[in-house]
């Protein structure tokens, strides 16, 4: 059960940082990216197949951070002309040419097979003993430090020049903000965040394939940040784990209800996804966390003296 | 300060600006008039880089910036205000203020990140600045309030505070007084006029004519996409090709 757990954990960990991934880029930015599960392969695959040829697991990752970012603020720049609707194909475009090179390329990739037998980062100085839940702390470690940088990037003028492009550009730019660096940097920066995801993934199962990178790996991150407030780094940290634990909690429902059977259970199981998100959409529209705002008082507070009062 | 040259704009088969050649000068608030799709707004829009013209140039200072991003002219002194208010209405006003502060300052993605207390230094500068405006505008009680919640006027005064937070040589003003409350445009034409006298210019494009009467040091009438005369408000307000222009010569 502990095991299990742990497993759990550690997938969820993966989870939250694609869905960090995609509320810098959509959430505050404004860009969304249905080819998420496609930059989490991209970054899956550079850091698998760069270990397997021998790097170290850290510069493996450090590479496939450059790759994935490189990649997203090539991705903005081309279609950067385009409105939203056409960033949507773009990515989705993205994404499906991921899948199908993972999928033919099979001397680089090992195409439906994978790529087996990723060595797993300090295996031998842990033990493989205590090994899933050393690799969890190291999961929770780094969703710690993408949080809290995210937060400082939030909370500061960044924060609220990106939520700006997003509201509206031309006040954005009107207001002196160099619109299409803001948004390259952002979907640039989501980009990163994948491929450290996707590194994550590739470490976790020592094994990937093109199986393991499917929309329903984009549709959870968008799950979790419209159920946890658009912009909130909280409240999506809380929608992946409300969506995980119902859809492995829900699990257990064969022991509970026993004219069903395992088929049945994995139909409800989505169901009760869809449904929960439904319901949250009705009573909760604007999620469950409100994203930041800078106010007066707490702005001022740190640092500087009270207003004065004249110019 | 801003010379427009032979400036052409078209959507479709409108011509919205045909050969527009008009100086605004340095010290003045010059109220562009006209009527209904004489083009005022689209001069206003190309001016400020919101669109970018199809033939002719405009020179800002004394700079060539035919075409240029609008946040390369915010950088240069030019700020503007919109027609239909654009407040950025999930910020609140202060974030709304915030936002234009420091625009010459190209913004470093990751120093609040890695150099946290700098920028909190900065930004704790600007909150200062930012309450000082929506102070003189009177919004300094809905500092953290987001904009949505403001009526029609003052999201007006809000754009206005918001321009200034530019620190800007020259504002562009689109239909400041539209949808705006009478006592409300009263305190709009009184800050409008203490910011003059403080020294920053002012394109007004305005319906106003209380407004334009109470500002303006010049007038400019555009008429079919080009300007028709220019003089004082009582010159133009007198003219025949003025009442002829607005009547659509039937009379």
């Amino acid at each position: 059960m502990i095991a299990y757990l742990v497993t759990i954990a550690t997938l969820v960990s993966i989870a939250v940082l694609i869905a960090m991934a995609l509320n810098v880029q959509w959430g505050m930015c404004g860009m969304v990216n249905f080819g998420l599960a496609g930059f989490v392969a991209l970054g899956a695959y550079t850091t698998a197949i760069l270990t397997l040829a021998g790097w170290p697991a850290l510069f493996a990752v450090a590479a496939s951070v450059v790759v994935c970012a490189v990649m997203g603020g090539l991705l903005s720049l081309i279609s950067m002309r385009l409105s939203e609707d056409y960033l949507a194909i773009v990515t989705l475009g993205f994404g499906e040419i991921v899948r199908l090179v993972t999928l033919n390329e099979g001397w680089l990739t090992g195409g439906a097979l994978g790529l087996p037998g990723i060595p797993r980062p300090l295996v031998e100085t842990i033990g493989s003993e205590n090994y899933e839940t050393a690799f969890l702390a190291g999961a929770v470690l780094i969703v710690a430090i993408v949080y809290f940088g995210l937060e400082r990037l939030t909370r500061s003028p960044v924060g609220a020049a990106l939520r700006a492009v997003r509201d509206d550009d031309l006040v954005a730019s009107s207001l002196g903000r160099n619109v299409l660096l803001l948004r390259v940097k952002a979907f640039a920066l989501g980009g990163g965040i994948t491929a450290i995801a996707g590194s994550l993934q590739a470490f976790q199962f020592s094994y990937i394939d093109p199986s393991q990178f499917t929309a329903i790996m984009t549709a959870y991150a968008f799950m979790a940040v419209i159920a946890g407030g658009r912009g909130s780094h909280r409240g999506l940290i809380l929608g992946a784990c409300s969506i995980m634990f119902l859809l492995e909690a829900s699990r257990f429902l064969k022991d509970v209800i026993e004219v069903l059977d395992n088929a049945q259970i994995a139909a409800i199981r989505l169901i009760l996804i869809g449904a929960g998100l439904i319901l949250l959409l009705i009573f909760r529209p604007q999620g469950l966390m409100r994203e930041y705002r800078l106010s007066a008082p707490r702005a001022t507070a740190a640092t500087a003296p009270p207003p004065t009062g004249k110019e | 300060m801003l010379t427009i040259v032979d400036v052409g704009k078209r959507f479709g088969g409108v011509s919205a600006l045909d050969k527009c050649s008009v100086e605004f000068e340095s010290g003045k608030i010059t109220a562009v008039i006209g009527p209904n799709g004489a083009g005022k707004s689209t001069l206003l829009n190309c001016i400020s880089g919101a669109l970018v013209p199809d033939s002719g140039s405009i020179r800002l200072f004394d700079d060539d910036v035919t075409g240029a991003k609008p946040h390369i002219l915010a950088r240069k002194g030019l700020a503007r205000t919109f027609q239909i208010s654009r407040e950025l209405s999930s910020l609140t006003l202060l974030e709304n203020l915030l936002l234009a502060d420091r625009p010459s300052d190209p913004m470093s993605f990751f120093a609040p990140v890695f150099r946290r207390a700098r920028v909190l230094d900065e930004q704790a500068e600007a909150v200062n600045r930012a309450m000082g405006l929506l102070r003189r505008v009177g919004l300094d009680r809905l500092a953290d309030e987001t904009a949505s919640a403001l009526s029609g006027g003052q999201k007006k005064l809000l754009e206005l505070s918001r321009a200034l937070m530019l620190k800007p040589r020259v504002v562009l003003l689109d239909e400041p007084a539209a949808g705006v409350a009478p006592p409300m445009v009263k305190v709009l034409i009184e800050v409008i006029r203490d910011l003059h006298a403080e020294g920053v210019d002012f394109v007004l494009v305005e319906h106003n004519m209380d407004m334009v009467a109470a500002l303006s040091d010049e007038v400019v009438v555009m008429a079919e996409g080009t300007p028709l005369m220019r003089g004082d408000f009582k010159a133009v307000t007198t003219d025949a090709r003025v009442a002829e222009a607005y009547l659509g010569g039937v009379v």
